[in-house]
């Protein structure tokens, strides 16, 4: 009988990835753009050129201040915008948070983006908010419930959705699938995209003793629509995903493959310490940009 | 003559006709505020997005017009060492409002090196003058010759109610006060010719109601796409809107200024009212005086939005649309 619901699941599984292609494909190509930071606001104009898109943190604009408010227009005004959630707590057993899930959709009808995006994590258990992003066992009980969330949440958002890849700090001992199948699985059976977040892909390998590339050959490369990169730092011998440093050769080299391999749509930049003038990042900006025009993206 | 005032309306009981009369406020009031509404469909265009560094002389010129223009060049100039403060001498530092003048730094100044704005404003002041003086028509018919790009700029992006419209506009705003005016006078003569002398509510809602239906006909000087491009500006700014308080930090904000200096991005973005406290503090003083004296609309009253100056074509008078500050659609000078 399980043998027999699982080999159902792929079915359904196989006719939603063909379907998905023409969603994922039809989205647009933004180009290179930057992880929105209030502290760039008046920086932002004078380099208006070089950056294509943002990308929002979608909760700051929750029943927003009306200066936050008129920010939100501002923004949506000058430049294409990504809303991307941290606590959608898609991985929570328990469901999704309903409220929660309104306010995004809130900023999702503000800003009509192509698509909007959250994580491949739970942020909430037992009603508790954990205020981080944890990782599931890499299970079948974890794909059912991320198949569950996803749904209630397509019901209520419209808007194409894609998950990231998070920075994994343990693993777990009944994990039934590798990094690549798991997110594979997760994309395909729920007819989403990935934003593929390659410092991370490049944190887990690192950390965890895989090989980033192999992992990236085996991603449905047609439901990779997003990127992100970023620096990191090593801290006890262990790479941590802090956003603080300009990016790395290693991920620099990792990004190149994942550009040659997935026609992605967007490629957005995060900083969130020791953030420098905008005219620094810019360099990063190029760099990407010059990625994607390098292999006709 | 009986007929006059002897028929349904003249013969109308007292508070059914205020009724009446309240009732045809409120309409005039609707209609009018939708007519404004309905003029403007700039809101439907696309929105204007912020390219690059913003030119503080074409923001200044969105927010009010030849008179914010030349109070921004005066900015620079002071900022470039070109223009300084003259302090009365003699008896006149003694004298409570004793008249600061300004005056160039070295009067053989040309000022080759820099715009035609620049130098009409550089001619008025190789002899000392006061600071609003320079609103006066010489020196704003020079500076208005120059700024013929961005009164093509504000009409081509639609920034700015055409001043056909603001005309017409106020041929239906004259019409509709003379109406509702001229009703409740009929009523009041219709009063007095039956003797009747309890005519309070209605002279009041006679007065009430033509201040109502002139702010019902308050108009601002920039459309929607104006003012949300306006907005979109002192927002992505705002870290700069006050000048002193940059002055005095450690941390500065990262901005892009281009080829402008803080004050005077400030100055251009923002209104004098940025330079409050600051190093430019003098030139702050200068205007906030200005503003309080001129009969336009006036620095600190002058809000964003705000219908002041309805001519079309010059402030006139010297002071011209005062302390700057303001926001969305102040600066009705429409020059």
């Amino acid at each position: 009988m399980g043998a027999a619901v699982a080999a159902a699941e792929d079915v359904v599984g196989v006719a939603v990835a063909v379907a998905a292609n023409a969603v994922l494909q039809s989205l647009p190509k933004l180009g290179v753009g930057l992880g929105y930071r209030p502290q760039h606001q008046a920086e932002l104009f004078g380099h208006r050129d070089r950056i294509a898109f943002l990308e929002i943190v979608a909760d700051h604009y929750y029943e927003p201040s009306p200066i936050k408010s008129a920010e939100l227009d501002m923004l949506h005004r000058n430049l294409p915008l990504i809303p991307h959630g941290l606590a959608l707590s898609l991985g929570s057993a328990e469901g999704l948070d309903a409220g929660y899930v309104k306010r995004f959709q809130q900023v999702v009808q503000r800003v009509r983006p192509p698509w909007c995006s959250d994580h491949i994590a739970f942020t909430r258990a037992g009603g508790i908010d954990i205020g981080h992003l944890t990782p599931l066992p890499k299970t079948k009980a974890s794909l059912r419930v991320l198949h569950d969330n996803i749904r209630s949440f397509q019901d209520i958002v419209a808007t194409p959705l894609i998950l990231e890849n998070i920075t994994e700090s343990i693993r777990f001992p009944e994990d039934e699938f590798d990094d690549a199948e798991f997110l594979g699985r997760v994309c395909d059976q729920n007819d989403i995209g990935l934003l593929l977040d390659v410092t991370n892909l490049y944190i887990n390998s690192v950390n965890h003793g895989f090989d980033a590339t192999s992992v990236l050959h085996r991603l449905p490369a047609d439901r990779i629509v997003q990127l992100h990169f970023a620096g990191g730092h090593i801290q006890d011998g262990l790479w941590i995903d802090s956003h603080a440093a300009p990016t790395q050769p290693e991920i620099w080299d990792l990004l190149i493959e994942v550009v040659k391999f997935a026609d992605v749509k967007g490629i957005i930049l995060e900083r969130d310490e020791h953030i420098p003038p905008l005219a620094e990042l810019m360099n990063e900006l190029e760099r990407a940009a010059s990625i994607l025009k390098e292999f006709g993206r | 003559m009986q007929w006059l005032f002897d028929n349904p309306l003249g013969n109308m009981p007292g508070p059914y006709f205020l009724g009446l009369y309240g009732a045809a406020l409120v309409s005039a009031f609707v209609l009018l505020r939708v007519l404004i509404l309905r003029q403007d469909t700039s809101g439907k265009l696309p929105p204007i997005p912020i390219k690059g560094t913003p030119d503080p002389f074409q923001i200044a010129y969105l927010r009010g017009g030849t008179t914010e223009v030349i109070r921004t060049t005066m900015v620079d100039l002071v900022d470039r060492g070109k223009l300084s403060e003259k302090k009365p001498g003699g008896i006149g530092k003694w004298l409570r409002g004793a008249a600061i003048k300004w005056e160039l730094t070295d009067p053989l100044d040309r000022g080759g090196d820099l715009s035609a704005i620049h130098r009409a404003v550089m001619d008025f002041f190789r002899t000392p003058q006061k600071a609003d003086a320079v609103f006066e028509e010489p020196v704003r018919i020079r500076v208005r010759e120059q700024t013929q790009k961005w009164r093509d700029w504000v009409e081509k992006e639609q920034l700015e109610v055409p001043a056909s419209d603001r005309a017409w506009m106020r041929r239906i705003i004259t019409i509709a006060i003379l109406a509702f005016e001229a009703l409740g006078a009929y009523k009041l003569m219709a009063a007095w010719a039956h003797e009747r002398s309890n005519v309070f509510a209605l002279v009041g809602m006679m007065v009430v109601g033509g201040i109502l239906l002139l702010v019902a006909a308050s108009q601002r000087r920039l459309t929607v796409r104006g003012r949300n491009f306006l907005a979109d500006v002192q927002l992505a700014y705002s870290s700069i809107r006050k000048v002193n308080e940059l002055e005095k930090s450690t941390l500065k904000p990262q901005i892009a200024l281009g080829d402008a200096t803080l004050p005077l991005m400030a100055m251009g973005i923002f209104g004098v009212s940025a330079l409050q406290g600051s190093s430019m503090d003098p030139m702050y003083r200068a205007y906030q005086s200005s503003a309080m004296t001129s009969s336009g609309c006036g620095g600190s009253s002058c809000g964003s939005g705000s219908s002041c100056g309805s001519g079309s074509t010059s402030c006139g008078g010297g002071s011209g649309c005062g302390g700057g500050g303001c926001g969305g659609g102040c600066g009705g000078c429409g020059s």
